[in-house]
């Protein structure tokens, strides 16, 4: 205790040089953190922005087969409801989409694109968060009707109450076409909205050939949006006691960078009849954004040691001036009785306090930044998909911050030890001897 | 009674007569796929589409098509544009393939693809389709395409295989050849119209060496299919592997 009192006084008695060193630390520390923060909250929004195109972040389907074909066709919404509420799992939002993929053509102008079949009466969050710009829900009373983003309906140079085909296939794979009528344009939240179209369900299960009551999947919009994964596996436990169902850790182990792909081929390769569930988290389906998110914590540790290794060499120098500054005052230490390894300890204790202090300062002003930097508000088209209502937003990740404290205070500790240990050796007689 | 006897004969005698004229619509659909099925031998042509959209110039597609009908296998190489040289498709069984030169990559790929920007799908080319396993004859009457009698038969879709779920053929009564040919929806829109101007005659068999594709959906685009360099001589089996293509890169 004795020793880290008087590395701190040390530290405080040098103000001048402890803030510089403290200062080149704390920026280190802050372009990591807002870096690591900044792409995690990016990532995040991201995410959040394809969920909410889906529909939802947990995805379960019913998939059958015939002559080694499967086909994914869900029709008992009631069964996934009682395992939902057995599950226990809070969700925000929740409905049964089908979505299909085609062309919208309008006087010869074409939009690809995919129509999300939705149940507009049950899905009150989903109606909620489309803001029309122009038309009305009043015109969704038409079982044609077509809700298209502004960014769309400007390309294609439509206005609500037209008429569009939509060149598409059905279940049984062929062509088709079908008739919508504009009723309404939405205001494309990001670059995402502009590929946002809905119809109603029921009309889009009749141009696919579908029952009107099936669906493709059954989605929720789990509040805990960061532990999907965890969730996705107790709805699956709770499937399994009834019905046949896939298995998703077996996915993880097998395909780790494509788990959809794992799940498709146990469907490939199970034989079952009537119905096999499974159950999908958008990570899932998504995995590049988890992965991207990894890429860009590994590249910020690697900028982090880097930097570290330029202020290393500063801190090091440095303390090669301290030694040469304080010789005489280790020399009265050591001939008042303070053992060798108690006088290195002191420089290492400097160290550790000025990486913990510089990191700490380097922490609160990265958050303060982010703060300041979320109160713009940025239209720009581009950045859009990675902001939250033109925000910027943040993700702080505990474990990701921990390893670089860590790397910092090992580091600072590795540049101030050669100094400790030639602290550490000094003939007392010899440092008081010695003349500045 | 008399009466009554005279006008029962004579009713059954006009349906006779009308059964008689009214011929089944599968032998009619059997000779026509004779036409362009070379079951038992290999068969190679040169493929161009010409495809025409509004306010476009026109694009030329070119390929040369090898074919070994008996083993389902074809191989088709693209030669134009230059940008897609090499680009092609390898059918063996039942996967299909399409081989990207500058990702010397294969992915798997349906029939029912359309082919580039045009409205020809590589089923179109290979037309691997059998009426009998694959339609159902709905209806066969008989009526007037420009010039010529025809028999118009509608035949609805009972495999997956077909790229329409209603299909309309217009074939010439004289000699058994494919005039025109309607594509419908399931919710019986015209999709597709497909026009066969000229034919040519390889081995007895007539071969259609224009074909225009009319894109009903998109009005204004069609595609114009023309066969060229037609020939019956044996492929090497080389031809329908993966090395193959890889290799012409």
């Amino acid at each position: 205790m004795k020793t880290i009192g008087l590395a701190f006084r040390n530290l405080s008695r040098q103000k001048k040089r402890s803030f510089l060193l403290g200062g080149a630390i704390a920026f280190g520390f802050f372009i990591v953190t807002f870096v690591d923060a900044l792409a995690g909250g990016s990532l995040r929004n991201l995410s959040e922005q394809f969920s909410f195109l889906f529909g939802g972040n947990i995805f379960i389907q019913a998939s059958q087969k015939d002559d080694d074909k499967v086909m994914t066709l869900t029709k008992d919404a009631l069964f996934i409801e009682d395992v939902l509420k057995e599950s226990g799992i809070r969700y925000t939002a929740e409905g049964k989409r089908t979505m299909l993929f085609g062309t919208i053509i309008y006087e010869g102008q074409k939009a690809v694109t995919n129509i999300s079949g939705c149940d507009f009466e049950k899905e009150k969050r989903l109606k909620d968060s489309i803001s029309l710009v122009q038309g009305s829900w009043e015109n969704m009373q038409d079982s044609n009707a077509l809700i298209i983003g502004e960014t769309m309906a400007e390309n294609l140079g439509i206005e609500v109450g037209e008429t569009v085909l939509f060149e598409m296939q059905t279940a049984k794979d062929y062509a088709t076409v079908g008739e919508f009528k504009i009723a309404a344009i939405n205001r494309d939240p990001s670059l995402l909205g502009s590929i946002m179209v809905y119809s109603h369900i029921a009309y889009l299960n009749e141009l696919y050939e579908l029952d009107e009551d099936a669906f493709f999947f059954y989605t929720i919009m789990a509040e805990d949006h960061e532990n999907q994964d965890v969730l996705a596996n107790q709805l699956e436990a709770i499937i399994k006691k009834y019905k046949p169902v896939t298995n998703r850790l077996e996915a993880v182990k097998k395909n780790p960078l494509n788990i959809v792909r794992g799940i498709n081929e146990q469907l490939k390769e199970a034989s079952w009849e009537g119905d096999m569930y499974s159950v999908i988290t958008f990570d899932d389906q998504v995995p590049n954004i988890k992965q991207i998110l990894s890429i860009v914590q590994y590249v910020s540790l690697g900028i982090l040691i880097a930097l570290f290794l330029v202020i290393m060499i500063g801190i090091s120098n440095t303390y090669k001036m301290v030694i040469f500054e304080r010789i005489k005052e280790i020399g009265t230490m050591r001939a008042l009785g303070v053992k060798q390894k108690e006088a290195g300890r002191i420089f290492m204790w400097e160290a550790v306090l000025l990486s913990l202090f510089g990191s700490l300062v380097g922490f609160i002003v990265a958050i303060l930044g982010m703060k300041v930097l979320s109160l713009f508000t940025f239209t720009s088209e581009e950045l859009s998909l990675f902001l939250h209502n033109g925000h910027w937003t943040y993700v702080l990740n505990a474990g990701s911050i921990s390893i670089k404290l860590i790397v910092v205070v090992l580091l600072t500790m590795l540049a101030v030890r050669g100094s400790a240990k030639q602290a550490a050796k000094l003939n007392p007689a010899e440092a008081l001897r010695t003349t500045r | 009674m008399k009466k009554i006897i005279f006008i029962v004969l004579s009713i059954f005698l006009l349906f006779s007569v009308m059964a008689e004229n009214t011929p089944d619509p599968y032998a009619i659909l059997d000779v026509l796929q004779k036409q362009y099925s070379y079951d038992d031998q290999d068969y190679s042509a040169t493929v161009t589409l010409i495809v025409e959209k509004p306010n476009q110039p026109a694009e030329q597609l070119q390929f040369k098509l090898f074919q070994r009908a008996a083993k389902k296998q074809f191989t088709m190489i693209q030669l134009l544009p230059e940008t897609d040289k090499g680009a092609g498709y390898l059918q063996d069984g039942d996967n299909l393939w399409y081989y990207d030169p500058i990702g010397r990559k294969f992915n798997h790929t349906s029939l029912k693809q359309n082919i580039g920007n045009s409205d020809a799908k590589a089923g179109d080319v290979v037309k691997e389709y059998s009426f009998r396993d694959d339609y159902e004859a709905t209806s066969i009457e008989s009526g007037k395409l420009g010039a010529f009698d025809v028999w118009i038969i509608s035949l609805k879709a009972i495999s997956s295989r077909p790229a329409y779920a209603k299909e309309v053929y217009y074939i010439r009564k004289d000699i058994t050849l494919l005039l025109k040919e309607e594509n419908y929806s399931a919710n019986d829109k015209l999709m597709r119209t497909n026009l066969y101007p000229k034919y040519t005659k390889v081995l007895d068999r007539y071969l259609p060496i224009q074909i225009i594709m009319r894109d009903e959906v998109n009005k204004g685009e069609q595609t114009q299919q023309i066969l060229s360099e037609i020939s019956t001589s044996a492929i090497p089996n080389k031809v329908f592997t993966k090395a193959y293509l890889e290799g012409l890169n």
